[in-house]
């Protein structure tokens, strides 16, 4: 093996939702959902079909889109390793399911000298909690899989993945479960980052609490049927119900989270941009059809402090951040090697 | 018709192009271009002035002196250089804490303080100078364990007592290959160009 071919680089995006690792020496992308749950091995007749983890002691979790599946058939809350973005402290047994998760999606790292870039949110603008730990933690696990590591702001990646035309320049917008993340680009250099804790969990749990349905519930209908434009297929009048109450969250999420885009950069930016910039936008709340328009509406009402030339998702709003931090580690390690 | 009215008292002035006249006046500058009169009264300090402009259908708009100010232009600043400042003022506010405390606590309880921020600094100087430094990023080197016994409370990542029966992962064809990598190009020689 040539000393070039023992180094891998790694893009690791670590979402409330999902984890998406990018490789550079595969040809595929994996991911799993980001959630377990904890059963009884003897209540489940097909157990060997599913994804899950024991434990000597006897404890049966099934991880990944499994035990989503699993919890809306027995209607329970899965448990979610991470919330709002950040590591969860309800959790106890998380961080040692989350390691074998990560394990697993990363694969084979012997012999290798491995370099991964992982996904932080940026501190939140409207949520005391600090990234410190999560940051932490995420640096242990990987530091326990033999990774060198560093972290990478999840807006930031969305730049590195999909404004290199724009040599770096640009607004990434994340609108994942936890959190939406916003970063402002110029020349590849950070000119503002923020999060704020309103993102798609924030929604299902408005409509949940609207509609007296369990969150899961509502997840599973918005990635089921969810369409911000056109006419959707579905007869249930409950369940239109719950599709009529996710637009008007999703639009108030839009509307919310240029408001706060707006604020920060004329709170906090200070120099002009020469040139309009391009605003791409991404993450699993921003898949349903028509979101990208609806966002287009939503902001042409709004009077921007900068100029945007055009508005846009990103190529795969699931792998754009595992991508983007697939870009920042290759690019180190050319760095390295010059 | 544009029309100059000067309310102040007591100037003469004299605008090319025209008469000189005395304020308090109202005078006809249609002839005259507007950006020479607004440069001559700004010449003259004069600021206490309007221009009325009336339209052939007889609208009429009235301008004033905060009307011809030129705009104040945003700074250009250098983000990174403003990153750097921003860390730099950070690490001001903490050394003037750290005075602040020095001036309030007695003598000894402060030798104990900056004794045990020294030794913290030195901790974290060490842990930084342990680190693989790429390009201005910092990997942080998983093989390097030797200073981890300071770090013993840290529970250890313990997956040993448990066991992955079947994978939950999924795969999707990774098709963004080739623009990967010219991205990584691209920002290898940006960020490369920067240092």
């Amino acid at each position: 093996m040539s000393e070039k071919s023992k180094v891998s680089c790694i893009g690791l995006d670590v979402g409330t939702m999902n984890i998406v690792c990018a490789r550079s020496d595969s040809d595929d992308i994996r991911m799993t959902r980001n959630v377990f749950l904890e059963v009884d091995k003897d209540d489940i007749p097909d157990i060997a079909d599913i994804s899950y983890v024991e434990s000597d002691e006897g404890e049966t979790y099934v991880i990944g889109s499994h035990a989503f599946e699993l919890a809306n058939m027995l209607g329970q809350k899965v448990s979610r390793p991470m919330e709002k973005g950040l590591i969860s402290s309800k959790e106890i047994n998380a961080i040692d399911v989350l390691t074998l998760m990560i394990k697993d999606l990363i694969g084979e790292t012997k012999d290798k000298e491995i370099y991964c870039s992982y996904s932080i949110p940026a501190e939140a603008i409207d949520d005391e909690r600090s990234i410190t730990y999560h940051e932490g933690v995420f640096a242990r696990i990987l530091n326990s899989l033999g990774v060198n590591h560093t972290s990478v702001n999840e807006a930031m990646a969305i730049i590195f993945s999909e404004c290199s035309k724009e040599k770096f320049s640009g607004i990434g917008i994340s609108f994942g479960a936890g959190m939406a993340n916003v970063a402002i680009a110029y020349k590849g250099i950070e000119v503002l980052k923020f999060s704020t804790a309103r993102a798609g969990d924030w929604i299902d749990q408005q409509v949940a609490a609207d509609m007296g349905v369990i969150a899961n519930r509502v997840t599973n209908k918005k990635e089921k049927y969810m369409k911000l434009k056109g006419e959707v297929n579905i007869k249930n009048k409950k369940d239109k119900r719950i599709l009529e109450a996710l637009f008007y969250y999703h639009k108030a999420l839009i509307d919310y989270t240029i408001k706060k885009i707006i604020k920060e950069f004329e709170e906090k930016v200070d120099i002009e941009l020469d040139d309009a910039i391009p605003i791409v936008v991404s993450g699993g709340t921003s898949l349903p059809v028509g979101f990208v328009t609806l966002f287009k509406q939503v902001i042409m009402k709004s009077e921007l402090p900068f100029e945007v030339s055009e508005i846009r998702r990103a190529k795969n709003p699931l792998t754009a951040v595992a991508n983007g931090l697939l870009v920042r580690t290759i690019a180190d390690v050319k760095g390295m090697n010059k | 018709m544009i029309t100059l009215r000067v309310k102040e008292k007591g100037h003469l002035i004299e605008i090319p192009g025209m008469s000189p006249f005395r304020t308090p006046a109202d005078v006809d500058v249609s002839r005259i271009g507007i950006r020479t009169v607004i440069g001559h009264l700004q010449v003259c300090g004069i600021t206490d002035y309007e221009v009325v402009a009336v339209g052939p259908k007889g609208d009429r708009e009235v301008y004033k002196q905060e009307d011809f100010a030129p705009k104040k232009k945003k700074k250009k600043v250098d983000p990174y250089k403003k990153q750097i400042e921003g860390r730099f003022d950070k690490l001001e506010k903490m050394i003037s804490m750290l005075f602040n405390r020095e001036i309030k606590r007695n003598e000894n309880s402060n030798k104990e303080q900056i004794t045990e921020k020294l030794d913290q600094l030195e901790r974290i100087s060490q842990e930084i100078l342990k680190k693989q430094k790429i390009d201005g990023v910092v990997y942080q080197d998983s093989k390097k364990k030797d200073d981890e016994d300071d770090l013993a409370f840290i529970p250890e990542v313990d997956t040993k007592g448990l066991k992955l029966k079947s994978s939950s992962a999924r795969s999707l064809k990774q098709d963004q290959k080739e623009e990967i990598d010219d991205a990584a190009k691209s920002l290898s020689k940006l960020l490369g160009g920067r240092k």
